[in-house]
């Protein structure tokens, strides 16, 4: 794998992270169940594993320092935006179905903002870019 | 699984102290973060304790929140704060400032910074590093058990040594007391004989009995401020007072001269522009004895070796600079001479030394610092604020 290709790849997998925000911004009903939002937190942070197995393997095969490709790619604020996906995930997996019940505006809530911090992210595509800004626009964290 | 949401305290108002519980400090300013810590946390215990979450979102907060708190057990601390170097400032401010070796500390971190993890982590004593993209629930529950651990170790570890350092202050207090009263017999009857026989020439030995008695008296507060100096004890300020600095340089040089086998011909001395200050005399002598101590140790076996002491008078502040031409400390070791237990390797020493003339300097309201050529000389820059 070489520059060009972990290039290529990030913003692939990036673009789909914002296809999978699309998706719960489009459907905010289905996706605030507690299932929905397990599984779509999920998928984004199976994808944002992605990049880091990305990154780690250009590092790994043009022999550089390790973290070297993932500073390169991505900005100290874009890293944090990427990685806090895990953070959503964590409180889902520690929070029950019934307390979901009670604070699930509020979970929902902290996936817009993440959301909205995803469409920040500087090698997203223009394209995925519009798309999540278009209907961040329409949610209620505006 | 009923998951309890821990009471987050914020900075204001006062946290309160509460020692049933393990006080965690989540230093980031990210709201899922502090939730999903929080969440864990609450689900935690711990030798029979439960977890307090303590959240934090700047540096500012935290360092306020660090001042008014010494018994939090431990930092959950995102190097990314803010800046490149919070992760180093932090540590800085908690191992260096407030010298609490005890708290533990978690870094979370994952993209590289000018400061690596692992050089924080040589200088400043961290338990372990959470990288965000592999961060699970078992493996936060892991680093913090394990730095829980080690923190209430510590405790126990300066429990004991506080414990064993007091008794044995004790027994050295009683014979030294027991050595004043004899001083003072000897001397009561000396005062006797020379009443008795008034030519007989006894002064050379009253003035042994004298300088008994003043070793006796020094070494008791000496065993008391190696006491404080364990206990990490502020200086009560009510016994400060206004002080001349060159007095009290010439009678430590004296006592120096009396209870070491050095003379007091390596000090070269300028008082050209003395000044007074305000503090705790018996801390300063103390302070003193650290220097000088720390200066003869390299100077002893050189022929031209010299101590300078120049005093300076300064708009905001004066100044005391100490200077000798010993070996000097290298670069390296610069750094972190100010730390507990550190030392240049003289084997009588504990290495709390410059550590306690940091504290006693930053209770007076000034502080010391240290600049040295390796090879050449060391010099201790003494602040004072000026007194009013």
């Amino acid at each position: 794998m070489n520059k060009f290709q972990t290039e290529h790849s990030d913003v692939r997998i990036l673009n789909q992270i914002a296809d999978v925000y699309v998706y719960i911004l489009k459907d905010q009903e289905t996706s605030m169940e507690y299932e929905r939002v397990s599984e779509m937190v999920d998928t984004i942070d199976r994808f944002s594993q992605q990049v880091w197995a990305s990154y780690a393997l250009t590092d790994l095969r043009c022999q550089l320092k390790v973290g070297t490709t993932k500073m390169t790619r991505l900005s100290h604020n874009d890293y944090k935006i990427l990685a806090s996906i895990r953070h959503i995930k964590l409180i889902l997996s520690l929070t029950t179905i019934n307390d979901y019940e009670k604070d699930k505006k509020l979970i929902f809530k902290s996936i817009l903002k993440e959301a909205e911090n995803f469409a920040t992210i500087k090698i997203l595509s223009k394209k995925s870019k519009s798309a999540l800004d278009s209907c961040l626009l329409s949610s209620p964290i505006n | 699984m009923k998951v309890q949401v821990p009471e987050v305290i914020t900075i204001k108002p006062k946290v309160t102290i509460d020692d049933k519980v393990w006080k965690v400090l989540v230093v980031d300013d990210r709201l899922s973060v502090q939730k999903a810590t929080s969440l864990l946390l609450g689900k935690m215990s711990y030798a029979g304790r439960d977890f307090k979450t303590i959240e934090s979102y700047s540096f500012t907060d935290s360092k306020e929140i660090l001042g008014e708190n010494d018994d939090i057990a431990l930092i959950i601390l995102d190097v990314h704060l803010e800046g490149n170097d919070i992760g180093l400032q932090m540590m800085h401010y908690i191992r260096r400032e407030l010298q609490n070796d005890n708290i533990r500390v978690i870094l979370r971190t994952g993209y590289p910074t000018l400061f690596p993890e692992e050089a924080i982590t040589k200088m400043y004593h961290i338990d372990g590093c959470l990288f965000e993209e592999e961060n699970t629930f078992s493996k936060l529950e892991f680093e913090i058990i394990g730095a829980i651990q080690t923190y209430r170790k510590m405790l126990s570890i300066n429990n004991y040594l506080q414990g064993f350092a007091s008794s044995v202050a004790l027994e050295i207090r009683n014979s030294l007391s027991m050595f004043g009263l004899n001083f003072s017999t000897i001397k009561n009857e000396l005062f006797q004989f020379k009443k008795m026989h008034p030519n007989e020439n006894i002064e050379a030995f009253a003035d042994l009995i004298s300088r008994g008695m003043h070793i006796c008296k020094r070494s008791d507060m000496i065993v008391d401020l190696m006491l404080r100096n364990i206990r990490k004890e502020r200086i009560d300020k009510k016994s400060f007072r206004r002080i001349r600095m060159s007095s009290i340089i010439l009678q430590t040089i004296d006592d120096f001269a009396y209870s070491s086998e050095h003379g007091n011909d390596k000090f070269e001395l300028d008082f050209y522009q003395d000044f007074k200050f305000r503090g705790d005399e018996n801390s300063f002598v103390y302070v003193l004895f650290n220097l000088f101590k720390n200066a003869l140790f390299y100077l002893v076996n050189k022929p031209h070796g010299k101590i300078q002491i120049r005093l300076e008078r300064g708009g905001d502040h004066n100044t005391l600079y100490f200077k000798d031409n010993g070996v000097g400390i290298s670069k390296d070791r610069l750094s972190s001479i100010f730390d507990g237990f550190r030392n240049q390797g003289e084997m009588d020493n504990t290495g709390l030394g410059l550590a306690f003339c940091k504290r006693v300097m930053r209770d007076f309201g000034g502080d010391v610092t240290c600049q040295s050529d390796y090879g050449h000389w060391t010099q201790f820059v003494l602040t004072f604020p000026k007194c009013k």
